[in-house]
């Protein structure tokens, strides 16, 4: 018997494996010129050439150097945010008094476009990695922010008070109630996060950075009119994007808020 | 019972208006004077909106008392504490933990030894004859599952009085009744003094030692009926028709008020 998870795997894959061939077909046709809209073919060909050892005239692993870069940005950037921000949207959510004060700055910095303070952030802190991290710590944190706090004051007052009645501390109801409770929305809002970091990577390494990145690669191909590398890059950021947000968000899902039966997500 | 006449709760002039001074202020209780002696079950019967759900967090430490003085072991309660369990008409158990974990909630934040949960949780578990169900998570029991659990885990930490908002509210006829016997059979073993909030007349003659009319609001206490039938009560008994009939008239004249309003 095949399993629904087993099943599952499959449409993805073949939903993707689709896209690519309905790619090499509109392609194929040459209504647009094939120096403007590569085949699939032709671009995954630049990827593996770019993923294994140079010809000399390009360095070796070039695009894992541009990967890994991207990687330590993105997760080094998300990874700080989701502490941070996690931390302070809780205490948003506890405190009534923090709330009213942090709301409207919180909301404010939403709706500011990442990309808006990236000229800034390379003002102050020059070209280079800490730059990129940066601008994804803010990409990142609003989301999580808000939804951390409204996932505090989705949790029941009586459950808080079955649980103070039962003798716990402000301590332990933080660590037993709160915390526990708010993971629906904690979860949600870290997917969202994610999808911002990514954006804010890519933005950011077009501007920031002097070497390497998927970001970087991209805008650097355009010199040359290699629209190959740059879609190669941006199907690498479709791929890796998808694997992680199946590695990370389904793996913790399954294990927590699908088992509980508290997912803000219908199941198909 | 030992010293069953020693008072556990005092209510003296307890008054409740929420939101005092705001254009949404409700006046929810206007002055319950009585007395709850230990190891008795009283229920708490009246109109709804009348602010029985109001008394029992008040007890409970939940909402302060506006006016007048509210005190257990002759303390003024100041907020909620462990010597208390409560059960709440919508279960609210937590849903990130088995049924065991929930049970063992308050065990688990005293950090009593393994043995000691393990055995504490099994007795309750048989009590409820939810045996087999340890390791399932709250959404995937029956509301009458549920409510067992949130009884079980309330009694699981031994508080001195188990406050209970209508805990049958919303379990079909049989369920209820089953449940009605198990926790008359459960407080004459444990003889825990207990607040038990209902709508239901027969529930209330059924389980109590004395029935306390409320008012409706602002409410009073307007009677005290004493329940002295012997266990097992039966609700064709005449004695309890009797005295079912006695409650309900003055009952319904207190809901006839309400509509007035
Ligand atoms: N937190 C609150 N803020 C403002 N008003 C409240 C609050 N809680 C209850 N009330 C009001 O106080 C009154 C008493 O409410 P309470 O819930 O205690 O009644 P009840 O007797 O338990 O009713 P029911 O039988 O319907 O459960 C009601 O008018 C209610 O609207
Ligand atoms: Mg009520």
């Amino acid at each position: 018997m095949v399993s629904a998870k087993y099943k599952n795997h499959a449409i993805t894959v073949s939903s993707i494996v689709l896209f690519g061939l309905l790619w090499e077909l509109v392609a194929s046709i040459e209504i647009v010129d094939k120096a403007l809209f590569p085949p699939m073919s032709a671009i995954l060909g630049r990827f593996f050439e770019m993923l294994g050892k140079g010809d000399g005239t390009a360095p070796s692993y070039l695009m894992l150097r541009h990967i890994g870069a991207t990687l330590f940005g993105l997760l080094a950037g998300f990874f700080l945010a989701a502490l941070v921000s996690s931390a302070i949207g809780l205490l948003m959510g506890i405190n009534a008094l923090v709330y009213q004060w942090l709301r409207p700055i919180i909301t404010m910095f939403m709706v500011v476009p990442n990309i808006a303070t990236v000229p800034v952030i390379i003002l102050w802190f020059g070209l280079g990695m800490k730059t990129v991290i940066i601008i994804v710590i803010m990409g990142a944190s609003f989301p999580i922010i808000y939804t951390a706090a409204a996932g505090v004051q989705s949790i029941p007052q009586k459950m808080i008070w079955a649980a103070q009645t039962a003798g716990a501390t402000r301590w332990q109801i933080l660590r037993t109630v709160v915390i526990p409770g708010s993971l629906p929305y904690l979860i949600a809002g870290h997917k969202l996060a994610l999808g911002r970091a990514w954006r804010a990577v890519i933005a950011a390494e077009i501007f920031a950075s002097t070497a390497y990145g998927i970001g970087f690669m991209i805008y650097d191909a355009r010199t040359f009119f290699d629209t190959e590398s740059m879609f190669a890059g941006i199907v690498v950021v479709g791929l890796i994007g998808l694997m992680l947000e199946n590695v990370i968000f389904k793996y913790l899902e399954q294990n927590t808020v699908v088992r509980w039966g508290t997912t803000t997500e219908k199941r198909i | 019972m030992p010293e069953t006449n020693q008072v556990k709760i005092e209510a003296e002039g307890v008054r409740k208006i929420y939101n005092e001074g705001l254009t949404n202020e409700v006046d929810a209780i206007a002055d319950v004077t009585l007395k709850i002696r230990d190891g008795e079950f009283v229920a708490l019967l009246g109109p709804s909106g009348c602010g029985k759900s109001t008394f029992l967090y008040m007890v409970g430490g939940f909402e302060q008392v506006t006016a007048g003085s509210l005190t257990l072991d002759h303390k003024p309660i100041k907020g909620p504490g462990s010597n208390r369990g409560i059960v709440f008409q919508e279960y609210v158990l937590f849903p990130w933990r088995t049924v065991f974990n929930n049970i063992a909630y308050g065990l688990h934040l005293r950090n009593e030894s393994k043995q000691q949960i393990d055995e504490k949780v099994s007795r309750l578990v048989t009590m409820i004859g939810l045996e087999g169900f340890e390791e399932q998570y709250p959404h995937s029991l029956s509301g009458g599952m549920q409510q067992r659990v949130a009884i079980a885990r309330a009694m699981a930490y031994d508080p001195d009085v188990l406050l209970m908002d209508e805990p049958f509210g919303a379990l079909d006829a049989q369920t209820r009744s089953l449940m009605i016997q198990d926790l008359a059979r459960v407080h004459r073993e444990t003889a825990k003094t207990t607040l038990f909030v209902t709508h239901s007349v027969e529930e209330a003659i059924l389980l109590s030692d004395r029935v306390f009319l409320f008012s409706a609001r602002p409410s009073r206490i307007k009677k005290i009926f004493d329940i002295d039938l012997p266990y097992p009560r039966s609700v064709t008994d005449d004695a309890f028709i009797d005295i079912q009939k006695l409650v309900l008239n003055e009952l319904s004249e207190e809901v006839g008020n309400d509509i007035d309003h």
